[in-house]
């Protein structure tokens, strides 16, 4: 009977499959372990990369975009507002199907990637509407409308602070994992009613400038530093979420060898 | 530049309160997203190092207690 | 109580208290957009209540906008196509106010029929364009309307 509790053990630790190559990378990346040596590599380049794209896109838009004929230079806000506004959508979708890959095959680190992309994407929405706010003064003529895509952006934030109430609701970590996970499935009926909003309801906002299926609405001059801009803040993302999800690793995992080994390797070194 | 001017640059025709502010919330906002962690996880690892020590303490508390009651037996 | 027992309770309470606050959320806003909006037909017409707060929304008329030269006083009117109305307001208007923009203008109209307006917001697109650009795309238009009339002129 030993070879039946080898396999089951085997597959029950998430261990590399030998059966099947091709999953390799899938249980790899599912071991906290390996997760966690390999992003402490990538770190340092994604950041610089990260930090100097932001940089690039920034000075851009910022100093060198030519303003808006209507809307002045208030309109430089969109290089921070729109990148902000579009992760903070893009990233309910990255905790959300975290929390699904988690609900479906159990996957630890699915969970912890999860529980890291809530604070995150609260952040990001908060950038998002408070950009918005200060962008709305001058152009609209009030700093708070409550219209359909602004109420639906707030909702998005409580959505994120639930998922991270409910981390603390639970003693045990499933359990909790498990709560937040459905939280965060349920609420992706929101992604779409943010974006849809300014279709459907009578609303101050603007429609999508940035559209997959037609050109953009936007002077090329105006839309190349957006784009980098969107392409730091993803960077950026991901820089923050492997942060995160790497201290989570450290508190789950604290009581595990390899943790040990790590700390005492970096205290003999 | 777009501007004649750093001033201009700064003043941006009177809007520059609003864009400046924006980009002060938000780069100040993203920092925090960034350095937080970077203290927390120094907090983690100083944790898992004290329960290492904590143990070899509890470890060669245990050895030299052994070893004295051996010592005690062989008197 | 026992703990499995109070966590779940904690769980209820937590969902229904979030609950409660998106759909107060969007029913506060449905409420803010529907309810008080009206066109500005309504309002000559007499339709709408006088001094009860409201909104209105319409075209800012081409030369309909007259400004005080001491004060930020401002009067213009705005139209649905059907018909007029004059909005009075003292503040400083949004960048994006302009003649032949959409903008909302809430306050209370007076015995005269005049929005006497506390908030006046504008609307923009989502189009963006450099100043050059869009003085030689105004231009261009121009432009093919006055080529437009000269056509239209020898028709005749």
């Amino acid at each position: 009977m030993s070879w039946l509790s080898d396999k089951f053990s085997s597959t029950l630790s998430g261990g590399p499959s030998k059966e099947s190559p091709s999953w390799q990378w899938f249980y790899r990346l599912g071991s906290p372990r390996w997760f966690y040596q390999r992003s402490g590599q990538w770190l340092p380049w994604l950041s610089l990369v990260a930090l100097l794209v932001l940089a690039t896109g920034l000075v851009w838009g910022l100093a060198f975009a030519p303003e808006d004929a209507k809307q002045g230079n208030s309109f430089r806000i969109i290089y921070i507002h729109v990148p902000a506004a579009f992760l903070a959508q893009s990233g309910y979708f990255i905790m959300a199907i975290a929390g699904a890959i988690g609900l479906i095959w159990k996957m630890k680190m699915s969970y912890m990637v999860m529980k890291a992309a809530a604070p995150i994407g609260a952040v990001l929405t908060f950038i998002a509407l408070f950009t918005g706010a200060v962008w709305g003064k001058p152009t609209w003529g009030a700093y708070w409308v409550w219209d359909a895509r602004i109420t639906s952006m707030l909702i998005l934030l409580f959505l994120y602070a639930g998922v991270m109430a409910l981390q603390y609701a639970y003693h045990s970590v499933d359990a909790a994992s498990r709560a937040s996970a459905i939280l965060a499935l349920v609420g992706t009926v929101n992604i779409p009613i943010i974006n849809k909003s300014v279709d459907w309801w009578y609303t101050l906002h603007q429609p999508a400038t940035i559209k997959l299926t037609s050109a953009p609405s936007m002077h090329m001059d105006m839309f190349m530093p957006l784009l980098v801009m969107i392409v730091g803040f993803y960077l950026f993302y991901a820089v923050a979420l492997i942060l995160h999800t790497r201290n989570e690793i450290l508190r789950r995992e604290r009581k595990t060898s390899w943790v040990r080994e790590l700390v005492t390797a970096k205290a003999g070194g | 530049m777009y501007f004649e001017s750093f001033e201009a640059l700064l003043n941006m025709s009177g809007h520059g309160v609003y864009v400046w502010s924006s980009l002060a919330v938000t780069l100040a906002a993203m920092l925090w997203l960034v350095i937080a962690p970077l203290f927390k996880q120094r907090a983690l690892l100083q944790e898992v190092n004290r329960d290492i020590q904590r143990q070899q303490d509890r470890e060669l508390a245990a050895k030299t207690a052994s070893l004295s009651d051996s010592h005690e037996e062989s008197n | 109580m026992h703990p499995l027992r109070k966590q779940r309770l904690q769980l209820v309470i937590l969902l229904v208290v979030s609950a409660a606050l998106v759909i107060g959320l969007v029913v506060y806003m449905l409420r803010e957009n529907g309810n008080f909006f009206y066109t500005p037909a309504q309002i000559v017409s007499g339709e709408a209540p006088k001094s009860t707060f409201l909104r209105a929304g319409g075209m800012v008329v081409d030369g309909s906008v007259m400004r005080s030269d001491d004060s930020l006083w401002v009067q213009f009117k705005i139209t649905d196509g059907a018909e007029m109305l004059t909005v009075e307001h003292t503040g400083i208007l949004p960048d994006l106010f302009a003649e032949g923009e959409a903008a909302i203008a809430s306050g209370k109209v007076d015995e005269n029929l005049v929005l006497q307006a506390t908030q006046i917001l504008a609307k923009h697109d989502e189009k963006y364009t450099p100043p050059e650009v869009a003085d030689a795309m105004n231009a261009a238009y121009k432009a093919k309307q006055e080529d437009k009339k000269e056509q239209g002129g020898s028709y005749k």
